[in-house]
């Protein structure tokens, strides 16, 4: 079931790429933010894009570790709606789709959201076949390893009330 | 005076006649080589000063003795006309609670030694394990603690990815399906996130997937 989802998911982001459908834009309800983050390791020089507000806490741990500079290269917001997929165009060629599960409540009655994830790009094997997290609002995670200018990508995907 | 405290206090147990054997070898070799030595010994023979130092020790004893008893009679008797319990001497309670205390003294120092041991084992045992453990290809400075999980296997279809959570309010990794990819997941524990800098944040997790596709 899960896996159908994932694939509906993918089969989605590709459809929506091969057909140049205006993606979904910021309503109200839930959203799901997603940063674009490209981290390197430069000899010298540290930095962090002001416009990451969690990176300085996270930077200290692996695998964020191995990279000293980490630059915002695009945020969006788009707004979850259960089973339908929002999908978004990385910079290295691959589509990102996301897809809201189901909300449920977590132990202290706060809301926790099962989200699916695909990673693919048209005609290519799925970097990311699929991915199930569930999370409460505000809290991040993070996929990172796509190779990008002599870095890495993370991206960063948060779901906001 | 250039003889130390031990020294001296050897000479004046010597002059008192307390040493015995080789002590009392030693401490009268000593005043009969050094002038210092015997006049501190003779000093402490004298029986001007040996005579009046015990006079004066026993009659200040046997005074003070006599007042503490007649204060204490005095005070006990008018406790027990007013039906209050006895007077205890100040020198019983003395002893009684330099007792307990050296009692309770004794046990935490046991209990300091107890841990001193667990802690330098621990300490030892972790130096060990350290000493043994694989050196990552490049270590970056202060790495905070995290917990990398091996997730899904390249070979696998559809990997069940270990379930990641702290305390129910983080973040759940149910399911990661990447066959042709190497998979690591990290987990970011609340302390290395900061937390009160990033106003409580929960802990985090990120997902590495490598970006070269395994040989099959």
């Amino acid at each position: 079931m899960i896996r159908r989802r994932v694939l509906a998911a993918g089969a989605a982001v590709v459809l929506a790429g091969a057909t140049g459908v205006a993606w979904a834009t910021p309503t109200k309800g839930p959203n799901i933010e997603l940063t674009i983050i490209h981290a390197t390791y430069v000899d010298g020089g540290a930095s962090i894009d002001s416009r990451l507000p969690r990176l300085p806490n996270l930077t200290k741990s692996e695998p964020f570790a191995h990279y000293n500079v980490f630059r915002l290269l695009d945020r969006k917001e788009l707004p979850l709606e259960a089973g339908k997929p929002v999908a978004y165009a990385l910079v290295n060629g691959r589509n990102v789709a996301v897809t809201l599960g189901s909300v449920s409540q977590g132990d202290a009655g706060e809301k926790r959201y099962q989200l699916e994830a695909h990673i693919g790009e048209p005609g290519k094997a799925a970097y990311l076949k699929g991915l199930q997290v569930t999370l409460g609002e505000n809290q991040a995670f993070y996929v990172g390893g796509q190779s990008f200018q002599g870095g890495t990508l993370f991206l960063e995907l948060v779901v906001l009330p | 005076m250039s003889l130390s405290l031990e020294t001296m206090t050897e000479l004046m147990a010597l002059a008192d006649g307390e040493l015995e054997g080789e002590a009392r070898e030693r401490a009268e070799k000593l005043a009969s080589e050094s002038e210092e030595a015997r006049r501190v010994v003779d000093a402490m023979r004298a029986p001007v000063l040996g005579a009046w130092l015990a006079e004066g020790m026993e009659e200040r004893t046997a005074a003070a003795d006599g007042i503490a008893d007649a204060v204490m009679a005095k005070i006990d008797a008018a406790r027990r006309d007013a039906g209050i319990a006895g007077v205890v001497r100040l020198s019983d309670a003395r002893a009684r609670r330099s007792g307990v205390t050296r009692g309770q003294i004794a046990a935490v120092a046991g209990f300091l030694a107890l841990a001193a041991t667990i802690f330098l084992y621990m300490h030892n045992d972790r130096d060990g394990a350290d000493s043994v453990a694989p050196v990552a290809s490049f270590v970056p400075t202060a790495v905070a603690p995290s917990t990398e999980v091996p997730a899904a296997a390249p070979a696998s279809a559809l990997a069940q990815a270990p379930h990641v959570q702290q305390g129910g309010q983080g973040v759940e990794v149910d399911e990661i399906d990447s066959p042709a990819h190497d998979v690591t997941v990290f987990e970011i524990p609340a302390g290395g996130m900061a937390a009160a800098a990033s106003g409580g944040a929960p802990p985090s997790v990120v997902i590495m997937i490598e970006d070269e596709p395994v040989a099959p």
